[in-house]
Order: structure tokens, then sequence, then C-alpha cells
């Protein structure tokens, strides 16, 4: 076989690699077949190449298991492409802002309430009031002294939430970031 | 008028119909295959679309494939056969395909249906 040729199967064979070694070595053997029958037949090489087409493409025809003839749509992609976008569009203009930035106002919150309650606590011991630091479930006030314990369990709280949120968030920007790579291999 | 366009249209709602059709004849291999088809340009397609179409009806079953030497030192080929969930398949498209006719042919002579 001519030098030109079997680097074409080759490069078929390594665009392949996605597919298990057995199926690849008999697609490759497959078009092997045909590419000495065509030169047993006195075809020239870049004839052959002419038809088979570019390496890259015949590869991306195994690989899309597409019957169209244009390898830059299959349905694979398509599949590819709407879960990016299901995933970037809805999750990239909705979800992500609304993860993140939830996320942020819970770990602030759960950082300032017992702030609060402890600047409570010590100007009550000090014999001060802060009018405009209260804390109130219901009816019912807590005296400084408990309200800095609640506050301390509120905050906690909400900084779990924050976190886990937090970490959702950034799971979601991962799973975008690998659809889309996964779509520009293609 | 983009006839192109259409007719590959076509090409590709028949092409496995075409091929099926052509296995059930009797066995044959890839490149025999490409090269009948290439004598109609209707259904001409490239080797990047019949082999990958030849693997997914092996893979729903419709083909069988066997390695056979051939003689004059050429390589060995691989050859395809129609199974019987295949020739089923065959069957109903078959039966579609004369409806599509029946149904073209109505509309072209004006008959009035049902």
């Amino acid at each position: 076989m001519d030098k030109t040729l079997s680097d074409y199967l080759d490069q078929v064979d390594r665009r392949l690699r996605p597919l298990p070694a057995g199926e690849r070595a008999d697609i490759i053997l497959e078009i092997r077949s045909e590419i000495l029958e065509l030169e047993a037949a006195g075809a020239a090489p870049e004839e052959i190449l002419s038809r088979l087409g570019e390496a890259r493409g015949l590869a991306a025809a195994y690989l899309g298991d597409t019957i169209s003839k244009k390898p830059s749509f299959s349905l694979s992609r398509l599949g590819a492409v709407a879960a990016f976008w299901g995933l970037a569009g809805l999750g990239g203009m909705l979800v992500l802002p609304f993860t993140s930035v939830l996320a942020v106002s819970l770990l602030v919150s759960g950082a300032l309430i017992p702030a609060a309650g402890l600047a409570k606590f010590l100007a009550s011991l000090a014999g001060i009031d802060l009018p405009f630091i209260m804390f109130q479930i219901g009816g019912y006030m807590a005296p400084p002294a408990t309200a800095f314990k609640l506050s301390v369990v509120a905050g906690a709280l909400l900084l779990l939430a924050g976190q886990g949120l937090w970490r959702l968030t950034v799971r979601l920007v991962r799973l975008i970031g690998q659809q889309h790579r996964r779509l520009t291999d293609q | 008028m983009n006839i192109d366009d259409w007719r590959s249209q076509i090409k590709r709602g028949t092409l496995e119909f075409s091929i099926l059709l052509m296995i059930s004849q009797g066995p044959c291999y890839g490149y025999e295959i490409i090269s009948r088809l290439e004598r109609r340009p209707i259904l001409a397609a490239k080797e990047s679309t019949v082999y990958p179409l030849l693997r997914r009806l092996l893979g729903e079953g419709y083909l069988t494939s066997s390695w056979q030497e051939s003689s004059q030192g050429l390589p060995p080929r691989k050859y395809y056969a129609v199974t019987e969930r295949g020739m089923d398949y065959l069957a109903a498209m078959s039966g579609e395909w004369e409806s599509l006719l029946e149904a073209i042919n109505e509309i072209k002579e004006g008959t009035q249906h049902g």
C-alpha cells in the first residue's frame, strides 16, 4: 500500500480512539480492504484519497454514527447542544445567578447575625440597650443573653445553607464547562 | 429553486431502504454496495455515509457480517447479509414505499381520496 494511504488509515484510526478497540480494528480493516481493492484496480493514491474524503470527516461519520452527509450536523451533536443550552441557557441565565447570589447572602447573614447578637449581649452587659438589634420570634422577644445564643445557632444554620448552595453553584459551573468542552471537541 | 437540497433529503430518507433491498438479493461487501449506488446519481452516497449506516444496521440486528477471503490476491472482504429481522423491516418499508408511490400518483392524477 502507498505510504500516503497507510498514513491516512493511521489518521482515521487515531481519530476513532473513543471507540472500543475491536470495533476500531474492524472499521480500519474494512476501509483498508477498499483501498487495496481500488489500488489493485489501478486507482492513483490521490484518487482514492479524494474518494474517501478527509480522515477527520470519515472518522467523525463513524463517531457520530450519522447518515447525514454534513459532518457539522448530527443528532448526537444536536443532543449535546440541547443539553448544553438547557444547562447554560437556563442554568446560566436563571439558576446560576440565583444560587450564587443567594449563597453569598446566606453566608453574609450567617456571619452578621451572631455578630449582632454578640454586640447586643455585650452592650447589655455594659448597661446599654441597643434598640436597633432585636431577636424576635413571633411575639417572643429574647432577652440579650438568650438572643446571643439563638443568634449563634441561627447564624450557623445560615452559614451551612449558604455553603451548601455555594457548592451547588460551583458544581453547576463545572458541569456547564464540561458540556461546553464536549461540544467544542466534536 | 434548490433541487439539490430536496434530492439530498430524498437520498437520506431512502438510502437505508435501497441498501437493505440490495443486500437482500444476495450478500454484498461495502465497496460493492457503494459502487452499485454510484451508478444511479440519485442514490450515490459516499463511504462516510454508507459505512456508518451499515454499522448502524448491524447494530440494530437487521444485518449480519462476515469476513471472506477473495481470489486474485485481493484482501478479504466484509460481506453483509440481511437477517430475518431485517427482512421484516424491509417488508414494512416496502409497504410504506408502495403506499407513498400510490399516494403521489393519486395526487398527480387528481383522484379524490375516499
